[in-house]
């Protein structure tokens, strides 16, 4: 079965629809059995905005190209299913989804908060891999999980390598969808200025977007993963590490300052080092992810949690082991995946936390 | 950063961490600003259990605001209290440091905060 990932662009407002993974060579709306039965049914989709991605109706058929209708769709209505076109025409028949528990798309979709200021030749762009967050955070299996472990806590929620922030103020701007409740605090830590500040402003756009529902976020700092945090104050820790197998980490350029003054143009040079921290992983992608989870004991909270993800080189498994060698305790599972390679997922979050007995 | 964020933060030196004096880290030359912000009672009431109390003193002390009582307000005192309440959303939640250093009391290191980011990067030689 292919995976579909839905898209909204912010401006035009169309909608559209394409396979996020392919359930093997060549396989797509027209190819794949999957689409052919009308009685498909799809989990609430989540409908991702962008900026960045060009609009196959406004951008791609008005200048004159056409898309793979294999890969990409339309869609044409999102109500009580969401009914994809067969192809660019407007008159095309189309044919119709039905959503789970029957339920009104447009009312239990999460927005994505807006992240069309966050420049992105220095700041990481979000990708599947932020989706996937959003869509483990939003997942049904993690927002019981949150509500039942923190129902006398106001929870404190950080994200490491907030990059545009497009995740922590997803989970703040929903807040009471997610956590069940508005009480809870939010912050962000980037080693990148731009990032940083990128951040604080998505997080605002968030709340002002979510009038009712968001929660509070406290502000972004920089520094290097949680250490200016105080020991075991995180109840919820996210992580979208640099996962990228490459032979050395990124190195500093000798004239790098930290914080840019605006009137200071970033060189080329310090732009490549910023994006390459977002991604640069060293040996298996998991020099930086090492150090989080060996430091993890020291700075989550009794009740406390990470979300981190994973890509399939980074050998997940063992992972999961080096944790759960952090005492009899801790407990890691994977909370969501997405698309497989070779029979294993490509990306997946590992929810990971200690299991406190009866007396929680 | 709002102010209730120090209460979180402290020296990011490791050999700092173990210090009882590394927090809170003290705000010199800091420019705050004010947000008006819809006050959420639930969220004052249930955060101070979790806050060290004696930093936060500290901190609304150096930031120039009232001194605040030896203990923690009970939630029954706060729901009994508007005025009380007010102010601690004031403090923890509508103000916040845009500008000027946070100072750690155990190693002198000084971290700056520019337009509301303090920078916890350390030079080389403390890392």
């Amino acid at each position: 079965m292919c995976l579909v990932t839905y898209f909204q662009h912010r401006h035009c407002k169309h909608k559209w629809v394409v396979i996020s993974e392919p359930c093997g060579p060549g396989m797509g709306f027209a190819t794949c059995d999957t689409f052919r039965n009308s009685n498909y049914v799809k989990d609430m989709p989540v409908l991702y905005t962008t900026e960045s991605r060009p609009c196959p109706r406004c951008c791609v058929l008005a200048s004159g190209g056409c898309y793979d209708l294999n890969s990409t769709r339309m869609v044409e209505s999102m109500g009580w299913g969401v009914k994809w076109g067969t192809g660019p025409a407007k008159d095309d028949l189309g044919f119709e989804i039905k959503v789970k528990d029957g339920c009104c798309v447009k009312v239990n979709m999460l927005p994505t908060p807006d992240t069309s200021h966050v420049p992105y030749e220095r700041v990481y762009e979000p990708a599947e891999d932020s989706f996937l967050l959003l869509d483990t955070l939003s997942s049904d299996t993690e927002k019981e999980f949150l509500q039942n472990r923190f129902t006398n806590r106001v929870p404190l929620v950080l994200e490491i390598g907030t990059g545009s922030g497009v995740v922590i103020s997803f989970a703040n701007a929903h807040a009471r969808t997610i956590f069940g409740k508005r009480s809870i605090l939010t912050a962000g830590v980037d080693m990148n200025a731009f990032a940083s500040r990128a951040t604080v402003q998505t997080a605002r756009k968030g709340e002002q977007d979510n009038p009712g529902d968001h929660g509070m976020y406290l502000g972004s700092c920089m520094g290097d993963l949680t250490t200016p945090w105080r020991g075991w104050e995180i109840d919820v820790l996210i992580f979208n590490p640099p996962y990228v197998p490459t032979s050395e980490m990124p190195e500093r350029p000798e004239d790098f300052t930290e914080v840019p003054t605006p009137d200071q143009k970033p060189s080329f040079d310090h732009d490549s080092y910023l994006l390459a921290l977002s991604y640069a992983g060293g040996k298996d992608g998991m020099e930086t992810t090492d150090r989080l989870i060996e430091s993890l004991p020291d700075i989550l909270s009794p009740k406390g949690c990470a979300y981190i993800l994973f890509c399939a080189q980074n050998h997940p498994d063992e992972a999961r082991k080096r944790i759960e060698a952090l005492g009899p305790e801790w407990r890691a599972l994977m909370a969501r995946s997405s698309g497989k390679t070779a029979g294993r997922e490509k990306l997946q979050v590992l929810r990971i936390w200690r299991e406190l007995g009866n007396d929680e | 950063m709002k102010v209730l964020t120090l209460n979180f933060l402290t020296c990011a030196v490791k050999a700092c961490k173990s210090a009882p004096a590394s927090h809170p880290l003290h705000p010199k030359d800091a420019e705050l600003v004010q947000d008006e912000l819809e006050l959420n009672s639930d969220m004052i009431v249930n955060v101070l259990p979790r806050l060290d109390w004696t930093a936060l003193r500290t901190t609304s002390s150096e930031l120039g605001f009232p001194p605040l009582p030896d203990q923690p307000p009970t939630a029954e005192e706060l729901e009994a209290d508007d005025k009380k309440l007010k102010d601690l959303h004031h403090l923890l939640l509508e103000t916040s440091i845009s500008e000027g250093k946070l100072v750690c009391g155990n190693c002198g290191h000084e971290y700056a905060v520019k337009e509301g980011i303090a920078n916890f990067l350390l030079p080389s030689h403390l890392v």
